[in-house]
């Protein structure tokens, strides 16, 4: 699972676990502590364009109830307990081979962002910690990032993942990936979802 | 150095020269022999004994002299054995204008061309060949009274397009710009852009880097290049293509959004290259670089219309540049030197009736100020009190700080910004444009001290 081979690389991964049975989720959920999320374990659906992410399962009978409707749409493809990361900004990372330039990262911020206004920043792989500055720069959206209002990121943390997901990128002959999203506040950071295709 | 034939040949081949001056072989012959080329010029075609009073040549390989450059212009069957003639004289370098190789479906012939080629320069096929301002090798078949050559200056360019590069060229001579010389490189068969950036990041009369790129075959290979010539000298590049490419089903939201034009702008990141957005812009940049990098992002600006510098002002916060008011002190020394109801700020309006005088006395100010990195002086010429000796005062200035001059107006005007040009410098037909190539002068000092 990508996410596992994410977390072996050494990049942050929300905590989460790939369970059995009912009973291997409620234990799950009750070591992680609500609210937490469900979704498929898959490294290639869109899962959220399927119905196959549910978040804020705040109790043993919400989680029940989410597990039916999983059984149901879903039969027995795998599903996994991922503790809820509340705070940060989400961004979306990808990493694509392009055929004459070899790889290269994008990243900003997600959601409607990454969507809509597509303000999104590109470098060739690999990239160092002043590429990342220089990334952060060319996005409309760089004072999210750079901090408004008292909020900001850990950009160290920031510049680490980065930097890394082009190193595993590169070993891993990804074709294509998204990392979407990365929650990252002034602390922390975490990615919580990621899809692959690789060569 | 591999372009040193194509711009200082001594003596040049061109095959497919007839009498009809309508015909593309003679367009390059008689550029050759009557735009100012002083070596040895000879013509090619087995079918004429004589061309233009000249004697025209069977074959490259009949002529009883040397041939530094061969310049093709015959039908595209024609054209591997005409290199293979060539190439058993001995003749490394040639230009292939014809077209009708594998653009025409005629992958039979691109084959043979790259064969042939291997092991020589070549240039194009389909393409318009080569431009030297200085020692005057004209391959392009647009006759001089349709398209205007520039005149010698610092500016490289190179061109995948024959037709936007013809079109650099006129607006080139129209606005002032010098160029040292024009590639425009067609199919790239053998030599392709990157070979051209890596050469010309060695000429050392070649300062800047004009390059309109389509697509490019090796990415990785342009990359290097851009690299490699971006450490020596500022690269402008205009990609064209950008929209459209990217797949519409694709598997990850990556596949969907990135198509082939965000590599591009994540190499052109990487190297360091200034990018412009039209024709336009890329002129409006390359002129820039005829002055000194900026120290910082802080903008003086000067007017003798007050509406000028609000819209200036404006460009300048919109880009991210700052427009920082003078000291106390400096509005008090300058304050002297003018009538009373003249106020000295930034931007500082020298008002409707300003003369010569009143202008070198600003400028002075915003060049000698702390706070000031690059000066944009815009001179609405209209007025009865402003004449253009202007023009020699303000050429008194370059070198200090970056300084970008817009004159408004028509065409009057035109003659002014190109003189301004000419003299070192660049002028614009409006204000926002002067800003914006201040900016790209800036960015480029940013890149320069980032990747250093």
């Amino acid at each position: 699972m990508l996410l596992k081979e994410l977390y072996s690389f050494g990049l942050p991964v929300a905590p989460y676990k790939i369970v059995k049975d009912f009973d291997e989720a409620r234990s799950v959920a009750k070591g992680f502590k609500y609210p937490v999320v469900m979704k498929l374990a898959s490294d290639t659906i869109h899962k959220t364009d399927v119905g196959g992410v549910v978040i804020d399962i705040y109790s043993d009978e919400m989680l029940k109830t989410t597990w039916q409707y999983f059984k149901k749409k879903f039969g027995d493809e795998p599903v996994l307990i991922q503790k809820q990361i509340k705070k940060g900004i989400e961004l979306y990372i990808g990493v694509k081979k392009d055929p004459s330039f070899g790889r290269i990262i994008l990243f900003g911020l997600g959601g409607v962002y990454v969507e809509v206004f597509k303000d999104i920043s590109a470098r060739i792989c690999p990239i160092t910690d002043k590429d990342v500055d220089s990334m952060i720069n060319d996005l409309k959206a760089k004072k999210v990032l750079l901090g408004y209002r008292g909020k900001s990121i850990n950009l160290n943390l920031l510049k680490r993942v980065l930097v890394a997901i082009c190193a595993f990128a590169e070993k891993n002959k990804v074709k294509e990936m998204d990392i979407n999203p990365f929650k990252i506040g002034p602390k922390d950071g975490y990615i919580l979802d990621a899809r692959v295709v690789k060569e | 150095m591999t372009l040193a034939k194509f711009l200082n040949p001594k003596s040049i081949a061109v095959v497919g020269v007839s009498n009809n001056p309508a015909k593309i072989g003679a367009v390059i012959y008689l550029n050759l022999i009557k735009g100012g080329f002083s070596g040895d010029v000879f013509a090619v075609n087995p079918n004429h004994k004589e061309v233009f009073g000249n004697k025209c040549y069977r074959s490259v390989g009949s002529i009883p002299k040397e041939i530094d450059l061969v310049v093709v212009a015959t039908p595209a069957p024609t054209v591997p054995s005409i290199l293979k003639d060539a190439k058993k004289k001995g003749v490394k370098h040639a230009i292939v204008i014809s077209g009708g190789f594998g653009e025409s479906g005629r992958t039979d012939l691109e084959d043979e061309f790259k064969k042939v080629a291997k092991d020589m320069h070549v240039i194009g096929p389909n393409c318009l060949g080569v431009y030297s301002a200085k020692s005057r090798v004209d391959t392009l078949f647009f006759p001089h009274y349709k398209l205007e050559r520039p005149a010698y200056g610092k500016v490289g360019i190179i061109s995948q397009s024959g037709g936007v590069g013809s079109s650099f060229l006129a607006l080139a001579s129209r606005t002032g710009l010098g160029i040292h010389s024009f590639f425009s490189y067609g199919n790239a068969y053998n030599m392709d852009e990157s070979d051209i950036i890596r050469e010309y990041a060695n000429i050392k009369d070649v300062e800047v880097i004009l390059s309109y790129v389509e697509g490019v075959k090796d990415g990785k290979k342009f990359l290097s290049a851009l690299d490699y010539a971006a450490a020596k000298k500022p690269i402008i590049v205009l990609k064209a293509g950008k929209e459209g490419r990217a797949k519409k089903a694709a598997h990850t939201h990556t596949g969907a959004l990135a198509g082939d034009y965000i590599a591009y702008k994540a190499a052109f990141k990487k190297a360091g290259i200034l990018e412009a957005y039209s024709l336009e812009e890329m002129f409006d940049f390359a002129k820039i670089f005829s002055q000194p990098l900026p120290k910082g992002n802080r903008i003086g600006i000067i007017t003798n219309g007050g509406g000028f510098g609000v819209m200036a002002t404006d460009e300048a916060i919109k880009l991210g540049l700052e427009v920082p008011p003078l000291t106390e002190a400096e509005k008090k020394a300058a304050k002297k030197r003018f009538p009373a109801y003249v106020t000295p700020a930034n931007p500082f309006d020298v008002v409707a009736d300003a003369d010569v005088e009143r202008y070198r006395v600003a400028l002075e100010t915003m060049l000698n100020s702390k706070s000031v990195d690059m000066v944009l002086v815009n001179v609405l010429f209209q007025p009865p009190a402003i004449n253009s000796s202007l023009v020699e005062e303000l050429t008194k200035y370059v070198g200090k700080k970056p300084i970008a001059i817009a004159v408004p107006g028509g065409n009057v005007e035109e003659g002014l910004r190109r003189m301004l040009t000419i003299s070192g410098l660049p002028a614009y037909p409006y204000p926002e444009r002067g800003v914006r190539a201040l900016h790209a002068l800036y960015t480029y000092s940013k890149m320069k001290n980032q990747k250093s």
